[in-house]
């Protein structure tokens, strides 16, 4: 029974969707937050993070590899049985849904401050509700596609990344460790909001054409974002005091504003309106996830509907509710707190249950 | 697939309702180019702004305008109830600096506005005035373009020919947080019929101008600060070593002189730390070309190469121990001796990076160089004929 | 809330269509009767002075016999002399003389219903009804006012061939046969219109092309229930994947060496009869970058020229709109220097940058809209109009800025490059929505506006194939022939994005 059989996708655009769904907020505000931890050595706490993702992204794997045609929303009425499976679901889609909101409330955030401050939130909203609904009511053919294609348009990006290198002073990255290891560790857990992203393969796996690459996919995908995030903060390390790195909220735009070009000045808000082509992928590759669990939920066809339904809730909501930047950066953690239960915790978990499961069935049956 | 676009074209038509909140119409804007901040004698701040003018009836081309104020923000409102056009700073080029308010405690927090706002720009050249800066601004030279970009180019040129440095906001932001050097800004001075520039102002960790670089004192910190200084050159008076710098060229005279230009460098800093006392090994290894020897004297043109390059090591080393001695005097360190102390000797430096300039009074800095004379140019240094 | 929902929803549309008749009205068989088919004939077409009917006797047989066509569709002189005088003078010396032995017309068919004839007729056959035979003779004596093989207009090629297609279907299936002439080229007719009865013919190369792809099209040209169809424009869009789209979703072209490389391709080229423009699918975006003079030049020229054509693509788009960003929001990326120059043109005009650049772009479509369907001598004056009116006196007025007429022109002369005049005219269109979001969002509409084109292109599909191909599904493999154009011998493969079944085309090395 191939439940998704026209929609399947290859290899590349699984790990790009995978790897698109991690490259958001975190390439803004990492270098910061790391710098904030552990110094100077916050990539060494990248890596680690990255190492944890990888894990936890291989342990997904094996969790969905039992049953290839089984989303999770699938899967757990599988093991749980209807009622609990059904409860299950709905945490699963309030966390992408919550996913979905706060990228999206927090990106529109930002792209307010740094283009138009004086614009009414709702206004900005509808504004990024436009494509993000143009993208998101398609099936995960086109997704994987616009994840794959701004992937390559979009690389540009990080060759104007080089560009700040000329005022680079490497001996800021000396000495490494320099307060040992602790602070590296307690850093480490920042990282994991800018892994946050692989479990959309928990979604995606029944629609990779060839499964048996599905390890490779996953992990490629996460070491694509680490090269990303590692080139980007070490870009930031360098140019930026260590002394006064964590003063800046983005010190990824900050590195930007040096550049200038004869014919254009200002670099910062080309690359800004193309970093928009980029995140767009996070919150809509999590709404895709929830509206389609509610799809799957109500045992309906086309997830289309719960995602418009969304998208206007959010429309509303943003009329009344307007938080503040730190009720957005609490929310983030909060964000980040969940996706170690739901990403890092859970498929652990649920593999480590499917195990006892089956050895328990093996048992009754005998 | 209808209701989708029906929506679209709902929501389009709900884009059109409200107006445009941050529309600002080019023509209706005043782009400040060129802003001076300075104390005036009540120990006021007075600060000024210098923008285009596009209307074509306007004789004056440029506006400029001074006021009092006590931040940057408050003299916008002020700049906007006097100029046509609403201020942005979207464009600025130069940020002057008058001497007297470097003598303020604090002064840097002025210049927070353009950090926190993403709108502004953070390449502005941060420039510091010799004399007043109202001075600058009330200056309309005829043969010049724009005050404001005449000023800008003038000083990324005389960067260029490494006569000093370039510090922009974002640059100037890191050499004052950062703990391990102080600031040094471009030293600008207004003379009678024109602005020059002067050298280079040094600034302490707390923003007091502590000491200035003139013009060749700055190409060789440049030649220190920077990790690659192509194409510097340097002039070397060679026969009298006692004979002060800052003597003015035309009491000069002809002398025994040699330039160069500097064509490969190599900077390298060994850390030390003992006895509660830093030691900086600077190693600089240079290939030079000999742009021009000025010399009647033919035994010193006869010299052998070996000869020729240890003269001008000795030359050079004493001139830079000069340079850095004067800053250690001052407590200042603008070559950022600091970083190699934090990345190379992290427990020496963690307990004194809050008083470096005072540690740096007392460290010990050694010179090395290495002068290896490439090319003497197309003509040969002396006749193998002549004086036989 | 009724109105509300119709509003929001739109009208449903109703599923109970009126059930499709058939082809062919009701099948009524021929009589064994001659003057009853005639009169049978003659009451379907009533008050059509044209019909001929002539009684004559057949010579071999003596049987009587009735010949009708139109004389306004008949070829006369093929009807006098190749029908008419061999059945009333000539005798053939067999054992049963039929008429095919008699008549010296090419092609001649029998019908044995009512319907078949009445079609027949009307097409411009003649039909013979013989005395006592239910089955009625079709010859094949067609014959309309007809125009010459041209040069084609929209289309011209500097070393391509010279031959367009005309309004007569079988004369265009002819000249494509005439560059593939392989038994593997195969034409699937059906005829769509319950009046028109238009006869439309799906060409294409039955090893290489995708069943599934021919299947699809070929259902969709089957459901069509209209009147007639007139033009390839009215086809496209009952067939089209997405109606709502700007963006072509068939490429039409006029010239058959072009119809001849798509279907090598594995392609399908769909011939209308009556319509001088073919329409060509599964089209995909690039293809309307690309000409058919681009395989005959060399292929550095041709590839310069084609990402020329790309970059007039966001020219066009994007232009008028980053103009309106920069000056409303933005101005901050402009360099200095431009940017005072741009001011002090600006601080002349006593409009908006978005109503100036409104202002030039209508003005820009309304010359471009005078000079199409103008006799070519006041087109040019149209030209001349235009170039002084708009490039001269608008700026010395003080109506719109200098820097907005060099936009103006550079965006009106960037989408004339578009070799395809359906997405030239898509491109121009899309335009003005942009320049709507960048006064209102500045920079970061223009960005978002891109974003919902992208989305868009990407989720666009023709036949059901992906029309973003190979930019999206990225495919390398294709980028051989999209915005660049590499050697012909490195060719080597037929594009992924026709899905053809059969993907070499040439043996991998060049001839040497």
């Amino acid at each position: 029974m191939k439940k998704y059989a026209l929609n399947d996708i290859t290899l590349i655009q699984y790990i790009m969707m995978i790897h698109g769904s991690q490259l958001g907020f975190g390439l803004l505000a990492l270098p910061a937050d790391l710098a904030n931890y552990a110094g100077m050595d916050g990539w060494i706490s990248l890596i680690i993070g990255w190492l944890l993702a990888v894990i936890a992204s291989l342990f997904i794997v094996q969790l969905m590899k039992k049953h290839p045609d089984d989303t999770v929303y699938d899967l757990l009425p599988r093991y749980f049985g209807k009622p609990l499976g059904a409860i299950l679901n709905c945490c699963f889609i309030l966390y992408f849904l919550f996913g979905f909101f706060i990228t999206f409330i927090a990106s529109i955030g930002f792209f307010k401050i740094e283009f138009l401050p004086n614009t009414p939130n709702f206004l900005m909203v509808l504004l990024f509700i436009l494509p993000t609904y143009n993208l998101v009511r398609n099936n995960v053919r086109v997704l994987s596609r616009y994840a794959e294609i701004t992937f390559w348009g979009f690389l540009w990006i990080f060759i104007v990344f080089m560009y700040p290198l000329k005022e680079a002073h490497w001996l800021n990255l000396l000495p490494v460790l320099r307060d040992g290891w602790q602070p590296v560790f307690q850093a480490v857990n920042t990282t994991c909001l800018s892994f946050l992203g692989f479990e959309i393969g928990l979604i995606l796996h029944p629609f990779l054409k060839h499964k048996e690459h599905a390890v490779k996919g996953i992990v490629i995908g996460n070491l694509l974002t680490l090269i990303i995030y590692l080139g980007v903060i070490l870009i930031c390390f360098l140019f930026f005091s260590p002394d006064d790195i964590t003063s800046y909220r983005f010190p990824t735009l900050k590195v930007l504003k040096i550049i200038e070009f004869r014919f254009m000045e200002r670099i910062e808000i080309i690359v800004l309106v193309g970093y928009a082509f980029l995140i767009i992928r996070v919150w809509t590759h999590y709404l895709f996830a929830g509206a389609f669990g509610i799809s799957r939920l109500l045992g309906k066809q086309d997830h289309k509907r719960y995602a418009a339904i969304t998208l206007a809730i959010v429309l509303i909501l943003s009329t009344y509710y307007k938080p503040s930047n730190i009720g957005l950066r609490s929310m983030l953690k909060i964000f980040g707190k969940l996706g170690w239960g739901f990403a890092f915790a859970l498929p652990i978990i649920l593999l480590v249950y499917t195990k006892v499961f089956a050895i328990f069935r093996k048992g009754a049956y005998r | 697939m209808t209701r989708f676009y029906r929506i679209a074209l709902a929501v389009l038509a709900l884009l059109l309702l409200p107006g445009c909140y941050d529309q600002m119409n080019l023509e209706d804007a005043s782009i400040s180019l060129m802003i001076g901040l300075d104390m005036d004698a009540d120990n006021n701040l007075v600060i000024s702004s210098q923008s285009p003018v596009f209307y074509k009836e306007a004789r004056e081309k440029t506006e400029s305008i001074t006021v009092k104020s006590n931040s940057i923000r408050a003299s916008r409102n002020k700049f906007d109830s006097i100029l046509t056009g609403i201020t942005t700073g979207g464009k600025l080029q130069t940020v002057l600096i008058g001497k007297r308010l470097l003598e303020q405690q604090n002064w840097f927090s002025l210049l927070d506005l353009y950090y926190r706002v993403p709108k502004l720009t953070e390449t502005p050249r941060i420039v510091v005035v010799d004399g007043e800066v109202k001075d600058i601004f009330e200056f309309k030279p005829a043969d010049k373009p724009r005050l404001s970009l005449h000023i800008r180019k003038l000083i990324d040129t005389a960067h260029m020919t490494n006569n000093t440095v370039v510090t922009h906001l974002q640059e100037f932001r890191r050499q004052m947080k950062d703990k391990g050097m102080t600031a040094s800004l471009t030293y600008l001075k207004k003379e009678q019929n024109d602005v020059v520039v002067t050298g280079t102002a040094l600034l302490n960790k707390r923003g007091k101008l502590m000491e200035h670089f003139s013009i060749m004192e700055s190409t060789m910190f440049l030649v220190m600060q920077r990790q690659n200084p192509r194409g510097a050159s340097l002039i070397l008076n060679l026969d009298e070593p006692q004979e002060d710098q800052a003597v003015p060229d035309d009491q000069r005279g002809i002398r025994n002189e040699i330039s160069f230009d500097i064509v490969n460098f190599k900077k390298k800093v060994k850390t030390a730390y003992s006895n509660g006392k830093f030691r900086f090994d600077v190693g600089l290894k240079m290939s030079v070309i000999i742009t021009s020897i000025q010399s009647d004297n033919k035994e010193f043109a006869k010299q052998s190469q070996i000869q020729f390059q240890e003269k001008i090591q000795a030359n050079l080393e004493r001139q830079f121990d000069s340079i850095v001695e004067r800053c250690q005097k001052k407590a200042i360190d603008p070559f950022g001796f600091g970083r190699y102390a934090r990345a190379y000797q992290y427990k020496a430096w963690k307990p004194v990076q809050d008083e470096w300039g005072q540690t740096f009074a007392n460290a010990d800095v050694r010179m090395h160089i290495k002068v290896n004379i490439k090319n003497y140019g197309v003509t040969d240094l002396y006749s193998p004929l002549d004086g036989q | 809330m009724g109105l509300l929902r119709t509003i929001i929803r739109g009208k449903r549309q109703s599923n109970t269509q009126a059930p499709k008749v058939s082809k062919h009205q009701d099948p009524k068989p021929l009589s064994t009767d001659l003057d009853k088919n005639v009169a049978d004939l003659q009451s379907l077409l009533t008050l059509s002075p044209e019909l001929i009917t002539r009684r004559l006797l057949i010579k071999s047989t003596g049987e009587r016999a009735t010949l009708m066509y139109l004389d306004s569709l008949s070829d006369k002189m093929a009807i006098n002399n190749d029908v008419l005088r061999p059945l009333m003078h000539y005798t053939v010396e067999t054992d049963e003389p039929l008429i095919e032995h008699i008549v010296t017309v090419g092609c001649i068919k029998q019908a044995t219903d009512l319907a078949q004839v009445e079609l027949a007729v009307l097409e411009g056959c003649s039909v013979l009804f013989v005395e006592d035979k239910a089955t009625a003779e079709l010859f094949y004596t067609h014959g309309w006012p007809q125009r010459a093989i041209e040069d084609p207009q929209m289309e011209a090629s500097l070393k391509g061939a010279h031959q367009g297609f005309v309004e007569t279907d079988c004369q265009n299936i002819a000249l494509v046969r005439r560059y593939i002439q392989n038994r593997e080229l195969k034409i699937k007719e059906t005829r769509v219109g319950r009046r028109g009865m238009t006869r439309i013919s799906i060409l294409y190369l039955a090893d290489v092309v995708n069943p599934e792809v021919l299947q699809e099209l070929s259902d969709r040209i089957d459901r069509i229930d209209t009147d007639a169809i007139l033009s390839s424009g009215e086809l496209e869009e009952f067939i089209e994947d997405n109606p709502y789209s700007p963006f072509p979703q068939f490429t039409t072209t006029e010239r058959p060496d072009s119809v001849a490389s798509q279907i090598l391709q594995g392609r399908l080229a769909i011939v209308i009869d009556k319509s001088p423009e073919v329409l060509i699918g599964p089209a995909n975006f690039a293809m309307f970058f690309q000409s058919i003079d681009d395989y005959s030049v060399r292929w550095q020229v041709s590839t310069f020229i084609r990402i020329l054509r790309f970059m007039a693509f966001f020219i066009t788009i994007f232009l008028p709109a980053f103009y309106i960003a920069a000056t409303t929001y933005n101005f901050e990326v402009i360099p200095l220097r431009l940017l005072l120059s741009i001011g002090q043109s600006r601080a002349v005009v006593p409009f908006p940058p978005i109503l100036e650049a409104l202002i030039m772009e209508l003005t820009l479509e309304m010359l471009k809209e005078a000079g199409i369907r103008l006799p070519s001598p006041i087109g040019q004056t149209v030209g001349i109009v235009g170039a002084i009116v708009i490039g001269q006196a608008t700026v010395q007025a003080g109506f719109v800025s200098n820097i907005m007429v060099i936009v103006v022109s550079l965006t009106g002369l960037a989408s004339f490059i578009i070799p395809n005049n359906d997405m030239s005219a898509a491109i121009r269109l899309i335009r003005f929505p942009m320049m709507m979001i960048a006064f209102f969002y500045g920079l970061l509409g223009v960005g978002i506006g891109m974003l919902v084109l992208l989305g868009h292109l990407i989720a666009l599909e023709s036949l059901g194939t992906p029309y973003f191909s190979p930019f999206s599904p990225v495919r390398f493999a294709d980028w051989k022939d999209s915005f660049l154009r590499l050697p012909i011998w490195k060719m080597n493969m037929r594009p992924l994005s026709t899905r053809a079944v059969q993907s070499r085309k040439q043996a991998p090395k060049r001839g040497e």
